[in-house]
């Protein structure tokens, strides 16, 4: 098992050397980042400046090598729009992300499983259709039009939640992690964790939609595949509990797909959630990131990118490792 | 059972560990937002949501109003602008003099101000941001291709043949010297604008390249300082307590980044905010709502832009008067604001707005009248004149402040010059480039053709003579690329009014040259877009501006 992971991790390095080369070359073919940069009252002249001090005009080979090796000595670059460190805005705008994302994930898992489970189970029922509808609608609800409906009835009509941002303005959180819930609490902060947990739940239920429909219905069909199978018959033979068969029996076995769908969609939420951010006003890393590549502020891009690859190498990994620790059948030579 | 449901932990722990690894070396920071503002009337704090984050909040280097909307707060410069015009009035400087040639400016410096973190402003602090823009050899310049508006408004930087700026001078502590390579009336509306702007010298040394930016600070003298910058979630100003002049109200202003235009008018209706900015102003519907709303005040700001159709005077067939007469009355300018802008636009007939001096209130502009354009391009046609068929009409791909819907303006207009009988080929190439390119540096690829200019430093020339000085050829060129100014009369007018230093002389010259303008219809101004600001109805005391939404003196009721 060690060894695996180990030469999973090994396995990383030409994953991410191939994204980031592949990265930079596509922002560099969709334009002149000088242009884009200077903006329209630039002259040629400080054009020029502006690639030559950027490194612009050497072969794309060298740029991109100059990139690893500042990023094999720790160095992600200088924001060309903000003059911030990479690194610094990094530190910022990931944990906003992850903090949503996860808020996100725990309300799909902890809605998405039982309620699959629970159709699966009643099969063609009401409660059957019910949840395949519902899942149907979140699916293909447009995330933006959900987001402003929330807005509108949560938050201006009922008043319930603040529309935008992490914080109410007035409330003061000394931050570690910038992960705000877990910030306020190391620091023992409790208005602050109020009201980072009232800002954060209408984005959270808005980005949840979609990854709980998913695991519904995954869940779901797994559960009619396994209820099927001889060993639930056997189980409830053995007169258990029906619980105990749904439970312990058949959902356990279910839950090998689903786990992958979890990993995916978590990997997906990590990537940012940009339309979620926009709308709600989140500061977090899909706002980041597209508004480098509109203005071409590449060494945020390639940051970005560096970050997803990471993650999604990472999460695969965790995903598979689930697999051998859920299926003792599944054994990584 | 138990082991699945160990898997999800860990994952959150593995991204938790991810996100605190890189915060172990740095030291803890403080966030700190705005205590709570109790029910005290100094204690009053201002929300104002716009788009997007500032870039930098050193003005020098930023070109946006996201960046600049907060610096004009912390930062004054010699001059600004008087509240709702271009005017420029005294600020850090009382009075100026110029001299006979225009070459020599003298500015006395205002006593008893400081900056932000204590130091004194004066004569050394002048001398000191003047020479990091325009010097490329101060150790506190950061390159050419930084100080963009720098080179943009100077027209180049120390040893540059082209710079308007020729030298900085230190006379006494409270005086300074300006001298010029060549005379700039418009020099007083350029120090007005935000991009120069002093910062402290002291804190630009301490600082060197995080001057500025969200790691870094922002010093100036204005009745703002910069307490708080959460990076894409907001900025806090809080009150200068030792500012030279009238002491605002306002405890705090709170610039609030909210990306998307319906939501930040949801946050408006629910109180949660205290004003939309005019560059993230939602769409024509929540207009109407936000009128209809008792809350909610809206206020258009005076138009500081224009959108024209221009002509190709390099063409022979528009070189004719009666060719341009004609499509001057065929274009019906108040059915294009009708229809495509929601009650945020006025017709223009000029190429500069009227909030502006120097425009020509007087011209009266020339009626909507198909049958009359007609007979003029009959006459035309009489003359020997070729009109094309099709005229090839460039058509900006891209929404910009004065032209919100390009496209389908470019069809009404497309409609109006056929019903007179000049048929054209809409193109859009991509935009900026070669949309642009194709415009300024060839010049051989289009008869007519739509763009437009938002205004930088309040003052005429930068309108007109950015369109008829022959600086760019989209209007005309010499055949090699070359700029070639439409009018060498009226060329001739605006290069003499802007060495003009007589305010009342300058002014008129401008007015002349509107009215030239408009005789010779060198271009057929579009419109004038007058964006709103919207503010809860308890906010009180805004002065609408054509340059820059300025909250220093609002008071919440």
């Amino acid at each position: 098992m060690g060894q695996y992971i180990l030469r999973r991790l090994v396995l990383l390095i030409p994953v991410l050397i191939g994204v980031t080369f592949f990265a930079y070359g596509m922002l560099l073919l969709t334009g002149d980042p000088a242009s884009a940069l200077a903006g329209e009252h630039a002259s040629p002249e400080m054009r020029e400046a502006l690639r030559e001090r950027l490194g612009l005009n050497d072969p794309l080979p060298i740029q991109y090598g100059r990139f690893l090796l500042r990023l094999l000595q720790g160095d992600l670059g200088t924001s060309v729009m903000t003059r911030s460190p990479v690194a610094a805005e990094l530190r910022q705008f990931f944990p906003a992300t992850v903090e949503l994302a996860l808020a996100a994930m725990i309300i799909a898992v902890l809605v998405g499983i039982p309620l699959g489970a629970l159709a699966g189970y009643k099969h063609n029922t009401f409660i059957d259709l019910g949840t395949m509808f519902g899942s149907l609608v979140g699916v293909s609800m447009p995330i933006f039009w959900l987001g402003l409906m929330l807005l509108y009835v949560f938050a201006l009509k009922l008043g319930w939640f603040p529309t935008n941002g992490r914080l109410d303005p007035g409330v003061s959180l000394k931050t570690i992690t910038n992960l705000y819930i877990l910030d306020s609490i190391l620091t023992g902060n409790a208005r602050a964790l109020v009201s980072a947990l009232h800002h954060l739940a209408l984005p959270a239920f808005a980005l949840a939609t979609i990854p709980t429909a998913f695991i519904a219905r995954m869940t779901r069909s797994a559960m009619l595949d396994v209820l099927g199978e001889d060993y639930v018959r056997t189980a409830r033979a053995k007169g258990l509990d029906e619980w105990v068969v749904i439970a312990r029996h058949a959902l356990k076995n279910a839950l090998l797909p689903v786990v992958t769908v979890i990993g995916l969609q978590t990997g997906f939420l990590l990537a940012g959630a940009i339309l979620t951010e926009t709308i709600f006003a989140w500061p977090g890393m899909g706002r980041w990131i597209v508004n480098a590549i509109v203005a071409r502020n590449f060494p945020v891009v390639q940051a970005g990118v560096l970050v997803f690859a990471v993650i999604f190498v990472f999460i695969n990994l965790i995903v598979d490792i689930a697999y051998a620790w859920i299926d003792p059948r599944i054994r990584y030579q | 059972m138990r082991k699945t449901l160990l898997v999800l932990p860990l994952i959150v722990a593995l991204i938790i560990a991810a996100c605190a690894m890189p915060a172990a070396p740095p030291p803890a920071e403080e966030v700190k937002a705005p205590e709570a503002a109790p029910p005290v009337e100094e204690e009053q704090t201002l929300i104002f949501a716009h788009s997007a984050d500032a870039g930098t909040l050193d003005p020098a280097l930023e070109t946006s109003a996201n960046s600049l909307a907060p610096a004009s707060h912390i930062y004054e410069g010699l001059t600004t602008f008087e509240p709702g015009g271009t005017t420029p009035i005294p600020a850090l400087a009382t009075s100026w003099e110029v001299s006979e040639d225009g070459l020599e400016w003298i500015f006395h410096l205002r006593e008893g101000v400081t900056f932000h973190d204590g130091t004194p402003f004066n004569a050394d602090a002048v001398v000191f941001n003047f020479e990091r823009w325009w010097d490329p050899d101060h150790p506190y310049n950061l390159g050419k291709d930084q100080f963009i508006y720098w080179d943009y408004m100077f027209q180049g930087f120390k040893g540059d043949e082209t710079s308007v700026l020729a030298g900085v001078e230190k006379i006494d502590d409270m005086t300074v010297k300006l001298i010029l390579n060549r005379p700039n009336a418009s020099l007083l509306n350029t120090l007005a604008m935000e991009n120069f702007r002093f910062a402290s010298p002291k804190a630009i040394m301490e600082q060197g390249d995080k001057y500025g930016t969200a790691e870094g600070r922002a010093v100036g003298t204005g009745p703002f300082m910069l307490e708080e910058w959460v990076k894409e979630d907001h900025i806090t100003l809080v009150r200068n307590e030792n500012y030279w002049g009238k002491k605002p109200t306002l405890k705090r202003i709170i610039y609030r980044v909210i990306p998307d235009p319906s939501a930040a008018f949801l946050a408006l209706q629910a109180g949660e905010i205290d004003a939309i900015s005019l560059w993230s102003s939602p769409g024509p519907d929540e207009i109407a709502q936000a009128k209809a709303d008792p809350n909610i005040q809206v206020i258009y700001n005076p138009a500081f832009n224009v959108g024209y159709l221009g002509l190709n005077h390099a063409k022979p067939w528009l070189q004719n008067i009666n060719v341009r007469l004609a499509i001057a009355h065929a274009i019906d300018k108040q059915a294009i604001v009708d229809t495509l802008y929601p009650g945020d636009a006025e017709p223009a007939k000029e190429f500069m707005p009227p909030s502006l001096w120097g425009y020509n209130h007087e011209i009266e502009d020339y009626p909507y009248d198909p049958e009359l354009a007609k007979q003029y391009l009959q006459k035309a046609i009489d003359e020997g004149v070729e009109i094309p068929d099709p005229a090839i009409f460039y058509v900006m791909p891209v929404a910009r402040a004065y032209f919100p819907q390009p496209q389908q303006t470019g069809e009404l207009i497309q409609s109006m010059l056929a019903e007179i009988g000049i048929n054209t080929e809409i193109r859009s190439p991509a935009w900026p480039d070669p949309y642009l390119s194709d415009l300024e540096e060839d010049g051989t690829k289009h008869d007519l053709f739509m763009l437009g200019w938002v205004g930088d430093n309040g003052d005429p020339d930068n309108f007109l003579c950015v369109f008829f000085c022959g600086g760019d050829t989209s209007f005309n060129n010499d055949g090699q690329g070359g700029g070639l100014p439409p009018d060498e009369e009226i060329a001739q007018l605006l290069r003499d009014a802007v060495a003009e230093t007589d305010f009342e002389t300058r002014k008129a010259m401008y007015e002349e040259a509107n009215r030239l303008i408009h005789e010779r219809v060198l271009g057929v101004p579009i419109v004038h877009r007058t964006p709103p600001t919207l503010f809860r109805a308890n906010i009180k005391g805004y002065v609408p501006s054509p340059v820059r939404e300025i909250l220093t003196y609002l008071v919440k009721e």
